[in-house]
């Protein structure tokens, strides 16, 4: 990428314009000079020592004479059965080495244009990695001086074991000319069935590098807020257009920063944005066809609106990707307009990390082009302090307190309302929040719903007022009472008010009710008098629910984005429950709402039509 | 690290507090609260200077509804890390549910000062607690404060002016409403309180007025909104209010 960079004198600023140094950047079209190159790759060519002798310290030194070490090939190590070069651990496989060394060299021609670098190291079980004999990385091993029979902090496993762990290294090591990488890595334990060693070092000329996002938050006919990771410390700045080559605009902030968060703000609605994220002088990211959202449609549009909605999705695995893979399939070229996730958006206790595996790394197609709206799962509250909005969940979303989207501002991120188009979405907590009606949440809902002119009305949160999957909403125990509130205290309030769509999670399960009005106990209290339309709702089944009046509402359980959970499946209020993974897919234009349970192969299983009748 | 991993270790290490903390805390994850509890009375009494024990203790005290002895554990927390924001928070909430108002409104503000983000909720708890004690006065300015602090803070204005109507602050109740006014979209829900307000206050031309406003603005929604129940409520009251206003 070559940047062109003008900055204004600041002689030139206005007193008491805080945004900055102004700049004017004018990009360039990607080239073939990129700014991040490899200084080395997985898969590189290493020399290495693994015949269990002790070489003290001064094999991590850049002149050590390493010629009489055998040369070989990453991946490294013994007992996966993926390893490029097998390393040897001994005669004795109940006493194995501990330790085994390794050392690369390889060349830098200017450091001083260098401004991030970035060393990703697969090592079991752990290791230290020397630059030009400076540790740079510790990564499983003990504090304090480390010995060929220091063993590793613990031995890994599982998914651990093939999670490539991404560190910064600071540029300012590198030397001109030649540079070496020394590495030792150590066992857990001496039985040890296995070992791995593998790395890529990378260094960047442009802009730190970006280890998690962009991801969008908080669109809206004229804003949208860009977040995004690096781990060295830089300014935050996006950089945006009309095109991906004409990236002429940027907002930001000098701060320094290594979670990003920029407002952009009088952008025109319903229109295409391609952005850029970095810093005034180089691009992290972006710039491409892929970095792109559209902005919220004008008010009076007839566009329908995409509706993505995932539950309980933060499984990480085959079974989320999976998911999310054929949503991909479905939509195709289709822009997703909305996106909302159910919560246990990030097993098993939502840490940071977790999120990283379950969010980051599983949708990042779909975070750099759709904003995320989230409410808070069981799972994510594990991690988050909810009474101070503090921990992961807090910290990784930024959601509007102050009615910035629309709606009325609740005063925390916790519950909040937007508006898309021409319908008035509202999050509820119903995990960690009082959910009392006098209570804050519940008092605000019911001036929420009274200001809005919105011609649809969807409510989500995360446990579901009807249910018999991995939960039972007639189990006044199950999950601390959370299901029977919300249908007995939170329905009532929805329904007074008009409520079409009512979306949740937390059972591992799809379950869609009829046309539904009133149903505020346990379900052996449903009679014929709060079912408005008992059939499937199909057009081209028993036909569409019509809701003439104010009455009737679509209640969907979808926490199966990640995993299924059985159940009786039974709960008389339903059009149809099944046990299989998959996620909901809204269309909602001009009168009518279209729901579709896109299940993880692909296969439409559901279908269900709301008609609005004036 | 998952429960049973924990136990299989404490079988060796039994008198590893750290454990047992450890434990205690999967324990009340997963709402299984008497044995978090054991667990960590455990901790504390294995290694009574592991300060954080008593923290969780009294968090997962005050879950199970057990506050007197939750008040008590987060005291000696407190002893240590008296300016701790959450830790002060923690014991506002005992108190409150304990009944001792005022101890509770002043913990409140004390914790208050210590935390960078405050919800709404706690703030309306702390005015509650300040109208339980009787003193009404000081729960509108407990509320004014979280309004100044929060900004966004519906919930804690329509409580601040239910509090002026009940003292019959009827000016004070007036200009609130004419924020809320001002602020909403939709302005019938706001008009026909406005007009109660009024006429309570004893001046019923204005109360007619808004009555009529209201009526006119439930009248000119779209039918979705017009027959929601909410609204067909509003309708009655605003009609009835208007009757008042004219005498009849
Ligand atoms: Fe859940």
């Amino acid at each position: 990428m070559r940047i062109t960079t003008v900055l204004i004198p600041l002689v030139f600023l206005v007193a008491g314009c805080s945004s900055g140094t102004p700049v004017v950047t004018i990009v360039v079209p990607p080239g073939p000079d990129l700014t991040v190159s490899a200084l080395v790759r997985v898969g590189a060519t290493w020399k290495f020592l693994d015949d269990g002798t002790d070489q003290g310290t001064a094999w991590r030194e850049p002149d050590f004479d390493d010629t009489t070490w055998a040369s070989g090939q990453a991946e490294f190590g013994y007992g996966d059965g993926d390893e490029t070069t097998l390393t040897n651990f001994g005669p004795d496989p109940a006493n194995k080495f501990v330790t085994t060394y390794f050392r690369r060299e390889f060349q830098v021609d200017d450091p001083a244009q260098v401004v991030d670098a970035l060393l990703t190291l697969l090592a079991d079980d752990g290791a230290l990695v020397y630059l030009n004999g400076i540790e740079v990385v510790r990564d499983n091993m003990p504090v304090g001086a480390i010995a060929f029979s220091t063993l590793a902090t613990g031995a890994i496993s599982g998914t651990t074991e093939t999670t490539r762990r991404v560190n910064a290294i600071d540029p300012v090591l590198l030397r001109q000319g030649r540079n070496v990488l020394a590495v030792e890595v150590h066992q857990g334990d001496i039985t040890s069935s296995d070992l791995s060693f593998d790395l890529d070092f990378l260094i960047s000329t442009g802009a730190p590098f970006v280890v998690r996002g962009p991801y969008l938050q908080q669109v809206t006919r004229t804003s949208i807020i860009v977040r995004w990771r690096t781990l060295r410390p830089s300014e935050s700045r996006v950089h945006y257009g009309a095109a991906a080559d004409a990236l002429f605009l940027n907002a930001g902030s000098d701060a320094l920063a290594t979670d990003h968060e920029v407002l952009l703000t009088d952008l025109t609605a319903d229109t295409v944005y391609y952005y850029a994220i970095g810093t005034s002088t180089g691009l992290a990211a972006g710039a491409d066809d892929s970095h792109n959202f559209r902005t919220a449609p004008a008010a009076g549009s007839t566009r329908s609106i995409r509706v993505w909605v995932i539950g309980d999705s933060g499984t990480a695995n085959i079974n989320s990707q999976r998911v999310a893979d054929a949503y991909r399939a479905f939509a195709g070229n289709e822009r997703t307009d909305v996106w909302l996730m159910l919560g246990d958006n990030a097993y098993g206790s939502g840490t940071d990390a977790q999120y990283q595996a379950a969010v980051f790394e599983t949708y990042p197609d779909f975070l750099r082009t759709t904003a995320v709206w989230p409410t808070i799962g069981n799972h994510d509250a594990v991690s988050a302090d909810s009474p101070t909005e503090s921990g992961p969940y807090y910290d990784i979303f930024t959601l509007p307190r102050h009615g910035e989207t629309g709606g009325i501002g609740s005063g925390t991120e916790a519950y909040y309302s937007f508006d898309y188009g021409n319908i008035h979405f509202i999050c509820l907590d119903s995990q960690d929040t009082d959910r009392a009606v006098d209570g804050a949440m519940l008092t605000w809902l019911q001036a929420d719903l009274a200001d809005t002119m919105a011609e649809f009305v969807v409510a989500f949160w995360h446990h579901p007022p009807y249910s018999k999957g991995s939960h039972d909403s007639d189990d006044a125990g199950d999950s601390g009472g959370r299901l029977r509130d919300m249908r007995e205290r939170a329905l009532p309030l929805l329904e007074a008010a008009g409520v079409d769509l009512v979306l949740t999670g937390h059972s591992h399960s799809y379950e869609r009710t009829v046309f539904l009005n009133g149903h505020y106990g346990t379900s052996d209290t449903l009679t014929p008098a709060m079912i408005l339309d008992g059939g499937n709702g199909r057009e081209a089944g028993d036909g569409a629910y019509a809701k003439n009046g104010a009455a009737g509402a679509v209640y969907v359980v979808a926490g199966n984005a990640g995993q299924t959970g059985g159940g009786s499946l039974d709960h008389p209020a339903m059009s149809i429950s099944l046990n299989a993974r998959g996620s909901l897919v809204l269309d909602i234009g001009p009168g009518r709402i279209d729901g579709r349970f896109l299940d993880e192969g692909g296969v439409v299983q559901d279908t269900f039509t709301i008609l609005r009748g004036e | 690290m998952q429960i049973a991993e924990v136990t299989r270790r404490l079988a060796k290490a039994p008198r590893d507090a750290r454990l047992h903390l450890r434990r205690g805390e999967l324990y009340r994850r997963h709402g299984e609260w008497d044995r978090a509890i054991r667990d960590l009375t455990r901790a504390h009494a294995l290694s009574p200077d592991l300060i954080t024990v008593s923290f969780v203790r009294a968090h997962t005290l005050r879950e199970a509804g057990r506050h007197r002895e939750a008040l008590t554990a987060i005291d000696v927390y407190l002893v240590r890390h008296p300016d701790h924001g959450t830790a002060l928070l923690e014991r506002a909430r005992d108190l409150h549910a304990l009944r001792r108002h005022a101890e509770a409104a002043d913990a409140y503000t004390r914790a208050f000062a210590r935390l960078a983000t405050i919800r709404p909720g706690f703030y309306l708890a702390q005015a509650r607690a300040l109208v339980a004690a009787g003193r009404s006065a000081d729960a509108v300015r407990a509320l004014d404060k979280g309004i100044a602090r929060l900004g966004s803070a519906l919930p804690l204005r329509v409580y601040a002016l239910e509090l002026e109507l009940e003292q019959k602050r009827y000016a004070a109740a007036l200009a609130r409403l004419d924020r809320l006014l001002a602020k909403a979209r939709r302005k019938e829900k706001w008009l026909v309180r406005r007009g109660e307000v009024l006429l309570a206050a004893g001046r019923p031309q204005k109360a007619r007025a808004d009555f009529a406003r209201a009526l006119a603005a439930i009248d000119a929604l779209p039918a979705r909104h017009r027959n929601a129940p909410v609204m067909k409520k509003l309708r009655t009251t605003a009609e009835q209010g208007l009757r008042k206003s004219r005498g009849n």
